[in-house]
Formats: structure tokens, sequence, C-alpha cells
């Protein structure tokens, strides 16, 4: 751990400017991760800014759905009561994740940034693309044969420099839903779909998210979902609480007079780089009737392309039936599932 | 109030309003003035050498009292290797004294400044470079080198062990089953982090030392041992008032220890170590992973003819721990023809240590397996089986020897009825409720009773108070509580006038915490204190008496407690998720002092065995050997959501030959058995066998 100052802003401007003033700064707000990781001496900021009193810390709903403040506490998302009747799929993921501890003290800012959580990023002591570029990806391994402990990383999106799993419940939903993340920076405000604000690792897996030096969150915007609207969140882990997901899915659906499905959402947590939102499956749902064929056969396009590793192939058939269990429980509800 | 039938009362825990309230003092939590902190640097390596380290900046920064490493660390040695005479360290090895890197997170110096984030911040300055080989860390292949050894023993009993003639015997059965078992590394894991506070005295004519310590005499022979002390010349005093959990990785001296003890000496003032999370995962042992091949044979029912029970495992570079696998098979069914053998191997791991039910707990997974399988293969009633095989007497002495109480049929029926098993699914994969498959599955378990050599001091005052003092231990299980309980019924006190002082050696010695022993060891010695006490207390004046009570001496009866264990689960097998929807343990431990504690004890036995069953495993990194899960959010176990259902009765029989109490312990017993049983509901449930330990959601995947 490096010796480091603390700071507190007292605005966002004021935040940003004090950002601007100490570059390789970061912003504090529940700390569930940064302070984890500067213990570890993953992360080694000379100076934190804390934003946790900029005001940041609503949610205000309006025509257009629900406007959340960077610094709403995860609890205090996943138990809003619009939240739990209109967005039942973010309340759902956001319990899914850590303990009730961390999630008192995670914000919803925060959860987009959150690290992740492989343990060869983890330990300084060994080699890891995206916290040291160049030092090699200690999941992939040394030796062709002899991997890393990769039982945990992800099957889609992986690159030969960074295999990890995006960490997050929450964001897969927020995929799903069409959430925006409200951005500022001292020169303009902007609206990012969380879809696209997180980065594929490639070559630069050092790089998570499009959100830039000089850049901040501000909220979340959650637009209203269409008329009709079913979603939920399914997590698979290896213990009932407090455990990453292997694999996870976050579903809206609509269907029409018809019965066809006439919208549709697929997000997949714990096995892509990224929150992984699946146009394949959708393409293949969109417009078909509800049958376990087009479940099927949409699971099998979401993970097409998917390259498994030593120890998580079983993820890909996992992820597929965790895809078609959360389709089977939104159109034939009361099935026995327990999310 | 005077008490009536004090004795086997579910009295809440004396400790209890300290503990809540956050004014027990543990060993962490001492501070003392001029205290400064001491931070381990360990390696990152696992196997190799040192080249060079680099402590020039760590020298430097601010706060830093002293930067021992290999260069300017005082001599320290060996710190026993004598379980018996209580000088018993956990690696025979000292750090610091050599070049050699023998498992990845061991000690290569340390840190002092004068706070705690000065002295994490320094040691992480200290620059370290390695000449580095790939270490050894793959069991199966671990066990094919030529440093393999056969011990002939452990705890005094045979490992490499045979009666009747088993490969005939086999021949002639008309059932066989061979399979093989595995299980995993585990950490003990308790919740209080393991910690040393040392402080000499100016003169240094005597060593105080609070410690984390489920054997206070131990830790001060085996530390005095470390630092080249003369125990005749220097006073060493150990302290462990309160600890949080142990399970056997507080049992043995630990050298970060001396190495507390040896700063505090250089610097002339006292010194703080509290081992960080990961540090728990190199320097305090664990439960080391077992390949086991057990070979049944019986007749058409399941009568045993034949039974084979091959272990490897293996050991650290630096010492030799036997983790004890083969020796519960040996005496639970009653078989006339019965090989139990031994490999262990060397790995470049920390040194494993004894964990809750060291060897009958790995043992038991695979023996109740492979019964289960037989009751399978025969189709006869997994508990009908044992019954079957049940030895009424040890099968070790050619069934001559009784035992010296042995309720175990008993178990079997009480579980039975309770459990409901005669409603359990008769075929496997049969039952469901919606998307969850139903099991039921059920297992054996067994711990050897013992008890040991301990003294006692009681005091009695004028008013009718009376204090008991000895240097025996609260792991967080009941102590306190029960020696309490002893002293009120002996002496017709009210419990809350009794009090205890614990863990302190400037009291009368007691044993080791660990063999789930400390109550038929130091109760009997309470109780006859006491009893010289009674014509004090009949003449109403104060007195004290301090007594030595032996351990049992053998006396023709074989003394082990047994269990019978049954569990629910649901299996969800499209997506390889397992709950255990309902538990239920019975067991024949002789008379029960403190319904209330033991019941707790037992539940935390469950809980690990349900964690073993499904999720508990250290991982090391094959190419590194470095500990990749060091922390309590990789590695699993148990959370209150996991857990459902556990019931827990008791025979409550007095052992009539096993000490004076009739108590035999209890605290290792339910986590043997627990995870077959476990085990053995999702082969019921799914009919999927799981040989290799933790049943993840993949593992069900894969096999389904």
């Amino acid at each position: 751990m490096n010796p480091f100052r603390y700071v507190k802003a007292t605005s966002p401007a004021d935040a940003l400017a004090r950002m601007g003033r100490n570059p390789g700064a970061r912003f504090v707000a529940g700390g569930t991760t940064l302070l984890d990781l500067m213990k570890l001496g993953v992360e080694t900021p000379g100076v934190l800014i804390d934003i946790n009193h900029l005001g940041l810390d609503r949610i205000t709903e309006d025509l257009h759905g629900l406007h959340i403040g960077a610094h709403v506490s995860n609890t205090g998302l996943a138990e809003d009561d619009s939240v739990k009747k209109n967005w039942p799929v973010v309340s759902q993921a956001i319990l899914a994740g850590a303990s009730t501890q961390l999630r008192n003290m995670a914000t919803v800012g925060g959860n987009l940034l959150q690290g992740n959580r492989c343990g060869y990023f983890r330990d300084v002591a060994m080699p890891c693309n995206r916290r040291d570029p160049g030092t090699g990806c200690g999941a992939l391994g040394e030796q062709p044969g002899v991997e890393g402990i990769n039982r945990y990383c992800a099957v889609l999106g992986t690159s030969p420099s960074c295999i990890t799993a995006h960490p997050s419940d929450m964001c897969v939903a927020l995929v799903a839903v069409d959430a925006k993340v409200k951005i500022s920076s001292p020169a303009f405000d902007r609206l990012e779909r969380a879809e696209t604000f997180f980065r594929l690792p490639g070559d630069t897996p050092q790089i998570q998210t499009d959100l830039g030096a000089d850049e901040m969150i501000t909220g979340i915007e959650l637009p209203k979902l269409p008329a009709g609207a079913r979603s939920m969140y399914l997590k698979v882990r290896d213990r009932t609480s407090y455990a990453y997901a292997l694999t996870s899915a976050a579903v809206v659906l609509t269907l029409d007079a018809g019965g066809n499905i006439d919208h549709i959402r697929v997000a997949l947590g714990g096995v892509g780089s990224v929150p992984w939102r699946s146009h394949e499956a959708e393409n293949v749902l969109l417009r078909s009737p509800p049958t376990e064929e087009a479940f099927r056969a949409a699971a099998e396009a979401a993970f097409a392309g998917a390259v498994p590793y030593q120890y998580n192939g079983f993820k890909i058939a996992l992820g597929q039936d965790t895809l078609v269990r959360v389709l089977n429980e939104l159109v034939r509800p009361g099935a026995g599932e327990q999310p | 109030m005077i008490p009536k039938n004090v004795i086997g009362a579910g009295i809440d825990r004396v400790d209890g309003p300290l503990k809540v309230t956050g004014s027990a003092k543990y060993a962490g939590d001492v501070s003392l003035g001029g205290m400064v902190y001491a931070v381990p640097v360990t390696s990152t390596i696992a196997r190799g050498n040192i080249a060079s380290m680099d402590t020039s900046a760590a020298v430097k920064a601010p706060g830093v009292r002293i930067v021992m490493t290999r260069e300017n660390a005082p001599p320290l040695f060996k710190g026993g290797n004598d379980y018996t005479d209580a000088c018993q360290s956990g690696e025979d090895w000292m750090p610091l004294q050599d070049d050699e890197i023998y498992y990845d997170g061991q000690i290569i110096g340390l840190v002092v400044a004068d706070t705690l984030e000065r002295a994490i911040h320094a040691a992480d300055l200290v620059k370290t470079s390695y000449q580095s080989c790939r270490p050894m860390i793959d069991l199966t292949a671990a066990l094919k080198k030529p440093d393999v050894t056969q011990p002939a023993t452990a705890l005094g009993q045979p490992l490499q062990y045979e009666r009747g003639d088993v490969d005939k015997a086999l021949t002639k059965s008309l059932v066989r089953i061979d399979q093989t078992y595995t299980t995993p590394v585990q950490h003990h894991n308790p919740m209080e982090p393991h910690a040393s506070v040392a402080e000499w005295s100016a003169d240094g004519s005597s060593l105080t030392l609070h410690e984390t310590s489920q054997w206070v005499v131990n830790s001060r022979n085996s530390i005095a041992r470390m630092l080249g002390i003369d125990q005749s010349k220097v006073t060493v005093r150990v302290l462990s008032p309160f600890l949080g959990g142990g399970f056997g990785s507080k049992g043995y001296a630990w050298a970060f220890s001396a190495l507390t003890a040896a700063a505090a000496r250089e610097l002339g003032c006292p010194v703080k170590l509290v081992l960080s999370r990961r540090q728990m995962y190199s320097l305090n042992g664990h439960r080391p992973s077992t390949t086991q091949t057990v070979t049944l044979g019986s007749d058409r029912r399941g009568r045993l003819k034949a039974t084979r029970h091959l272990c490897g495992t293996y050991t650290s570079k630096v010492f030799e721990y036997i983790e004890p696998v083969v020796l519960s098979t040996q005496l639970l069914y009653k078989c006339s023809s019965l090989q139990t053998g031994f490999d262990l191997a060397r790995m470049n791991t920390g040194t494993p240590t004894p964990m809750r039910g060291p060897g009958e707990t790995p043992g038991l997974f695979a023996l109740e397996s492979a019964m289960d399988e037989l009751a399978f293969a025969t189709g006869t009633d997994p508990i009908d089986l044992r019954r079957l095989n049940y030895a009424e007497r040890d099968p070790r002495t050619n069934n001559r020897q009784r035992w010296s109480s042995k309720h175990l049929n008993e178990c079997y029926d009480r579980g039975e009825e309770e459990f409901g098993w005669k409603d359990r699914p008769k075929k496997p994969a049969s039952r469901r409720d919606g998307r969850w498959l139903i099991g039921y599955g059920m297992a054996s378990a067994t711990y050897p009773a013992q008890n040991t050599s301990s003294s006692v001091k009681v005091s009695l005052t004028a008013d009718g108070r009376a204090e008991i003092e000895v240097a025996s231990h609260d792991l967080g299980t009941g102590t306190y509580t029960i020696l309490c309980q002893f002293a009120a019924n002996e002496l017709n006190l009210p419990v809350s006038k009794v009090s205890c002082r614990l863990a302190d050696t400037f009291l009368p010695p007691g044993p080791c915490a660990g063999g789930s022993q400390t109550v038929a060891s130091v109760g009997p010695a309470v109780i006859a204190a006491c009893n010289k006490l009674l014509k004090f207390r009949a003449a109403g004046e104060p007195g004290e008496e301090t007594v030595t009570i032996p351990g049992s001496q053998p006396n023709g009866f074989s003394w082990q407690s047994f269990g019978a264990q049954f569990a629910e689960v649901r299996v969800d097998a499209a997506l390889g998720r397992i709950r255990v929807h309902r538990f239920l343990g019975i067991y024949d431990v002789g008379q029960i002092i403190n319904e209330k504690t033991a019941r707790s004890q037992v539940h935390g036995g469950i809980i690990q065995g349900i964690g073993m069953a499904l999720m508990e495993a250290s991982a090391f990194d094959p190419y590194f050997g470095r500990v990749m899960t060091p922390n309590l959010a990789d590695y699993h176990f148990p959370v209150n959501a996991d857990i459902h259902g556990i019931r827990v009765s008791f025979i409550n029989e007095p052992d009539p030959h096993f000490g004076p109490l009739g108590a035999r312990g209890l605290g290792e017993l339910p986590l043997t058995g627990a995870a077959a049983a476990v085990a053995n509901a999702v082969f019921n449930a799914t009919g999927i066998r799981v040989r290799d330990l933790p049943i993840l959601p993949d593992t069900i995947l894969a096999k389904g």
C-alpha cells in the first residue's frame, strides 16, 4: 500500500477540476473496489478525491424513465419501489451481487467501474496485461496445456492479452434495459449507452471503459421499458450469496397480440469480457414465437463465437442453459424457479 | 438459585456478553505502550533461491525501525517436533536463516515500523529477485517422485496395516467396488487472524507473548526453543484468553511468533504482528489434498469380506506432517480382511497441519462414499448395509476388545426415524419438485476419544464465589462455560458465582485444545479440585486447591465416538445448482455437558461439512505454485443463505469406561462423514456419483 493524499470534492465541477490538477488521482465513492485494490497494491493513486458529497444520491422519475444519481447505493437502487416495479431485472441483478454490507456501501457509478476479480489481476506478483501491460496473461498461462486458474474467466470477447470476465451483475441488467450512462467532463456532458460504455480487451486490456481521464460518471438513466415488458435476471454461482457469477442472463421481452416476441434484449454475465449483449440471440428471437426450439437456437447463437479455456469450457453449455431457463421463466412462469 | 442438574443443561455462554460487546480482548487487540508493528515480507515464488534483496528504500521509509532479512536476522532455531512433551512447531525449519525458497508466501523478511500502515508500505518497498525453479505442486505427479515415503505410523497407529488376506478375500467376493476419490486442499480460515504481541522486560529476564494459541504450553516451549531461550533463565509467559476459532491452525507453534519476539528483543520495545488473510494461506497450515483408492468386496447382500484403503497425500519440504487418512477405516466396520496403505509425497506448499478431524475427514469421504456405492450395487438400503457390517467390538483387535460404549446402532435407528429415511427415493433421479431433483444420503461419522493430563486450580472465597484457573483454551466453543458448570455442580453454587481464567502459562498447565479432548481432560481436574474444597464450602471458609489428573490409562476398552448423518439435497441438474435442504446429525459422544454449546459446535461442523462437499478448495497456480484464492471472497465456504434445516440430536448416554465424566469429545466428529452424506444424497438425487470434491455446478454438468 502506498501513501496517498485524501481530498473531498464539494461539487461535480470541483471534483473534475481537482482531477485535472492531479493526474493519476482516483475518485472514491463507496470504495468497495478501489480501497481493496489499493491494499493489494494494484491501484496506487497519489490522491484520492472523495466524491460522496456532491448531491448525486437521488433517484427521480419523469415521463421518459428513471434518473439515478451516480452515488445512489446499490441497495438504494435495488430497493427503490419504482425499480422493483418497472425494472425488476435491475433490482434482481443488484441483489444477486456481493453481500448486503457491500451493496450498502457500493454506488451505482462505482459498479460501472468495478475492477475485475481475476486472481492474476489482483496479485501484483503475477503476470497480468490488464494491470501491467506487457507482462502476459496469468489466467491464460505460461505454457500451452498449463493454463492458469481460469475457471471464472470469460468465453466471449476475450483476446490473447486478457481473458478475464466482467464481474458485475448490475451492469448486465443495465445493458438489457438500454440504460445510459451520464458522463461529465470540464468541457461538456454526454450520455453513453451502457452497452458501448464497456470496452473489449483487444490489445489494450488496461482500458476497460469509454470513460476519459478527465471525465466522471454523474448518473445513469433507465428509459421506460415497452408496455407489457417482462424481465428477469438469473445467476448461477458456486454458493447462494457472495459469489461471482459463473453464468448469468438478463432478459427483457414483450409479446405481441399474436404471441410472438416483439421486443427482446438479451445480456449475459460471467461469460463475457464485458457485460455481454447478445444481438445474435436477439436476432433469432425477435418476431419468433416463444418456443423451446427458438430459445435453444437463440442460446446457441449467443455462444456461437465462444472460445473455451482449460477450466471454463462448461460456461458455454451452462450459459446457454441459463439463458434458456430465463426465457422459459418469462413466458411460462411458475416452473419452480427461485431467482 | 441453587443449580439442579447443571450438567447437560443448555446454559448460555458465560463469556457471551464480553464477546458481543467487544470487550473480550483477543491477541490482536492487545495494545501496549511504545508498541511497534511488524509485517512479514513473503516470497512470491514457490521454489528456488533468493538472488538478492534490496531493502534500501524500505529502511529509509518513514517510521521504519528495522528491516530483518537473512542478512541481519538473529540466529533462530528449529522449534521442536515433540508433541508428547509439548514442544511441537509447525515446521522443522526456521525462516531468515538461508536463501532457499520452499513454498509460496514463505517469510523472507520482517519489517517493523511505528504504525501498521507504515510497516505495510515499507514491506512493499523491499524488492527481491529470485532464481526460481518450477515448483512441485501437483499431487499426482508428486506421488510418482522418488522422494515419496511410506510412513509406518501416525498418532501411534499403523498406517501400513493388514489383517487377514485381502487379495484372497476379494477373489471370493461376489460384489466389488474399486474407486478413487480425491479431496482438495482446504484452509482453516478461522475468523480471527493469527497474531502475536511480544514484550520483553527491560532486563531481558522475561518475555510475555499474547498469542493466538490453541496450546499455550506448547507455544511457550516451542517459541522459547526457536529463540534459543533457556527457560530456566528467562521466564516466558504466553496468554491466549480468547480465540476466534482455530480449527487446528493455532495448535502448533509457527515461526512468525518467534520473529515477533526476536524483533521485540532487538528493538527493546513491544512488537505486534497480525497475519494478513493472504498470509494465512501460507504460514499456518492447511489440510492437504488426498487421492484415495477404496476397494470393497462383499457378499450378495453387502456383508464386507475385504476392504482396502490406499491414500496418497503430501507434506511440505520443511516438515513431515502426516494426515492420518486411513486410520478410521481400520475400525469403522467389521471386516476380517482389511488393508491400508499410505504414501507421502513432498510438495512446494506451505506446511499442512491438523485441521478439524484430521485424517477422518478426508478418509471418511472416501470410505463412506464407497459404502454408498456398495449399497447401490447390492440393492441394500445404505443404513441396513452399515447395520449388516456393524462392529460390535473393535475390529483392530480381532473383534475381541469392547468399546467403552457404542450406540451407533441407536444413531442409525433414531436418524432413520427422525429423518423419515423410509420415504427416501429408492431409485436415483426418481423424485423431483419442479426443476429440482430430490435425493437423500447418509454416512457414518467417527472420531477417537482421548484425554490427557491436566492440572487445575480452584479457589473459593468465604462468601461463596469460586474461580477456576487453568492453561486450557476456549476456541469459541464453550470451555469457559463448561468448566464453570462443573464447579457450580460440585460446589453447589449458581453458575453466576463461578468465574474462570484460561490460557495463561502462569496458570496450572492444561492440554492442547485439539483432538476433541479439552472437556474430558480438564473437566475431571476441575471436579477433583472442587471435591477437595467441599470442606471449606461446608464451613463457609475460603480455600484453594490445585490438582493434577492424569489422562485415562488403557483399560481394556477402545474409546471412540460415533454418529450418523443424513442429508436431503435438491439439485437443479440443468444449471448444476445444489442446495442442502436439510441435514440431521445424531451423535454418540457420551454425556453431553452443555446442550447449547454442544449443539452450536456441531452446527459448525455440519456447516463445514456442507462446505467441504460443495465449495471449499484452495487453488494453486499450476505453473508458479502461488495460492490464487487467498481471501474469503475467492475461497468459498457456506454463507447463511446456503444453510437450511440443520437438526442435531445426541444419544447422551454417559460412557462408563472413558474418564470420570463419561463424556467423549465432540468437536471434530460432526465434520467426519458429513461431506459423504451430501455427496451420497447428490447421487440419490441425480444418479451422478461425484468422487472428487468439491461438487461444483460444473461437476454436475460434466457428468449429467
